[in-house]
């Protein structure tokens, strides 16, 4: 009786084309990362405990205040009564708005409530107060 | 004679390890990017077309901070550190409590933050910014 002949199969996964594969991840995260350079104030911001992460950085417009009383938003200078059309037009075009206050530790509190003023009648009402963490 | 044979030499860089070498670079990019995490205290105000809300005054305990720093917690001075104990108890004693916080218009911003920073480590559910 003839014996058959074991076929010998060369199994293997081509690994040439991996490394381009690998390459391209690099090249996505690196196209899709957002690296928002800040654009505000120098403020320092003042510490807390308990705080929550912001959850998306899309919907998230930065309230920058100085202890000088400066507002910025977006680069550029506001006066307090302006902050309402300011965020206003943002928050048309983006309902899900969140206002993140990066407020001085040192600015006084009347300026704050301005801004919460101004924040409600525009009806952009979630609002995130900025801090370091301890 | 006898002809020399021709020698056919196969010189190859050796590939197989490439792709380690890039998932080297990517995990390095990865750990070595640093996302700055915006991190804060949330609050939702409330809307400007509400009109206020009758509340039975047992439910409402005020906190005042005056423009030196310090706290007044129902009429009573108390360190910053000492709310959230205080908080915790009061709640406890009443869930329905709403702790309505009410700055000088001279508090710094650092102290509102501090108690706020306090109310909300005691898990508080409803805090009232008053104005």
């Amino acid at each position: 009786m003839e014996l058959k002949k074991k076929s010998k199969l060369n199994v293997a996964i081509p690994t040439a084309s991996l490394p381009d594969i690998v390459f391209m991840l690099i090249f996505f995260f690196m196209v899709s990362s957002v690296l928002r350079s800040h654009e505000g104030l120098q403020v320092l911001m003042p510490k807390a405990k308990q705080i929550e992460k912001l959850e998306s950085k899309v919907h998230v417009t930065y309230i920058w205040i100085s202890k000088e009383g400066l507002i910025s938003i977006d680069g550029r200078l506001y006066q307090p009564q302006s902050v309402r059309s300011v965020i206003y037009e943002k928050r048309t075009v983006d309902p899900q708005l969140i206002v993140s206050i990066r407020a001085d530790e040192l600015v006084n509190m009347d300026l704050i409530s301005t801004i919460h003023k101004e924040l409600r009648l525009a009806d952009a009402l979630a609002v995130n107060y900025s801090t370091r963490a301890i | 004679m006898a002809l020399l044979r021709k020698k056919v030499r196969i010189a190859e860089i050796p590939s197989g390890s490439l792709a380690d070498i890039a998932f080297l670079l990517l995990i390095f990019f990865m750990v070595a990017t640093t996302i700055d995490m915006d991190k804060g205290i949330g609050i939702v105000l409330p809307s400007a077309q509400d009109s206020e809300i009758e509340m039975s005054k047992k439910n409402i305990t005020n906190i005042l901070i005056d423009p030196r720093g310090t706290v007044l917690m129902d009429e009573k001075e108390i360190a910053i550190q000492d709310i959230r104990t205080k908080v915790e108890a009061l709640q406890f004693q009443n869930p329905k409590m709403v702790f309505s916080v009410k700055a000088h218009p001279l508090t710094k911003y650092r102290t509102y933050i501090e108690v706020l920073d306090q109310l909300k480590q005691a898990k508080t559910r409803v805090i009232s910014i008053a104005e």
